[in-house]
């Protein structure tokens, strides 16, 4: 199908935004329905899956309008959902699994103007809360294995240490957490 | 459109990278230089948007593509600053075997808290009044409300805890 001129300049914008927005919708319901087991992992695929059928089809039904024609309106249009989709996978983390800062701001928040202590705090944040399930995850995914009573990096665990371990050091910050 | 145009959003954010590993090496705080790295990245894509002839519908979609590549990129340095997770892998790695007792000795529950409480009163969004601690800002406030309203949406959970995490 011709184009008109200003149809060029709408293309990665109008599709961009669609087809995240169908990615947003079925995620809405298919959660709404039933949540996954493993949901940052169903939430990846599921975005995916909708970003690569969209392009499939705009690469193939060439009567749909604002169409992408050549090979860098195609890429465009791909760097804009996938850097939509893992912006809202990124901040869906902090959904899953709550961040002790945010906790702890809003036990405070809910205490009103006679706040909290700090041993209050503690009371609900201890090893068992904060620390012990994020080692149980580390060998969950496979982060690590535990032998013998102690825990030792598995080679996934290693790459990922290594890669933040340099990363801090080119920020010259210290071990964070 | 082409090849050069169809790549802005990634010089812009290469930009964003460089100048934060640049001006955090330079004794600029963290987030300050995220923020300064982040300017100057947009600032980059809407200037070359603009002379490389782009209309306002193809530079706005730039500059919201390199906004959503920014937003990864402060949570990745986000995470290696406050991850639980990557502090335990960092901690297991120069420690090559660990029993649990050793992990908590190493970064323990206390620890987590004191870093978080820290944080919190230095940003101002809590306060100590008489060895008690209450809400002194309203932007973490903010985030947490926002959280809990994404919650019941997709979850239809309106508590925020943090067992099992």
């Amino acid at each position: 199908m011709a184009q008109k001129p200003g149809q060029t300049t709408v293309k990665t914008l109008f599709w961009g935004n669609l087809l995240f927005a169908a990615g947003l919708a079925l995620h809405f319901i298919w959660w709404r329905i039933s949540l996954p087991v493993r949901q940052a992992k169903a939430l990846g695929l599921l975005l995916a899956a909708v970003s690569v059928s969209g392009l499939a089809a705009l690469y193939f039904f060439t009567a749909l309008p604002f169409r992408p024609e050549s090979g860098p309106e195609f890429f465009n249009l791909a760097l804009y959902l996938a850097a939509f989709c893992l912006a809202y996978l990124i901040t869906y983390s902090a959904v899953e699994v709550d961040s002790p800062s945010l906790v702890m701001i809003s036990r405070i928040a809910r205490s009103g103007a006679s706040g909290i202590s700090r041993a209050e705090l503690d009371a609900d944040m201890g090893d068992e809360v904060l620390v012990l399930p994020r080692v149980a995850d580390l060998l969950t995914d496979k982060m690590a294995v535990l032998e013998n009573g102690c825990y030792r990096l598995a080679p996934k665990g290693v790459l990922l240490a290594a890669f933040f371990r340099l990363s801090r050091k080119a920020l010259k910050a210290g071990k964070g957490g | 459109m082409n090849w050069f145009q169809a790549f802005l959003p990634v010089y812009g954010l290469a930009a964003d990278m460089a100048l934060v590993v640049l001006l955090s090496r330079c004794g600029l705080s963290l987030l300050k230089s995220v923020y300064a790295a982040f300017a100057c990245g947009l600032g980059l894509v809407l200037a070359s948007s603009w002379f490389s002839g782009a209309a306002f519908p193809q530079l706005l979609a730039d500059s919201l593509c390199f906004a959503a590549l920014g937003y990864g990129f402060f949570h990745f340095l986000n995470m290696g600053e406050t991850a639980r997770r990557i502090r335990l892998l960092l901690e297991l790695e120069a420690g090559g075997q660990l029993a649990e007792a050793e992990i908590l000795s190493r970064y323990s529950a206390k620890d987590i808290v004191d870093v978080r409480l820290g944080r919190l009163l230095r940003n101002g969004q809590i306060k100590e009044l008489d060895g008690r601690y209450v809400i002194g800002g309203s932007a973490v406030l903010f985030m947490a409300m926002a959280l809990v309203a994404l919650k019941k949406i997709l979850l239809g959970k309106t508590n925020v805890e943090i067992s099992g995490a």
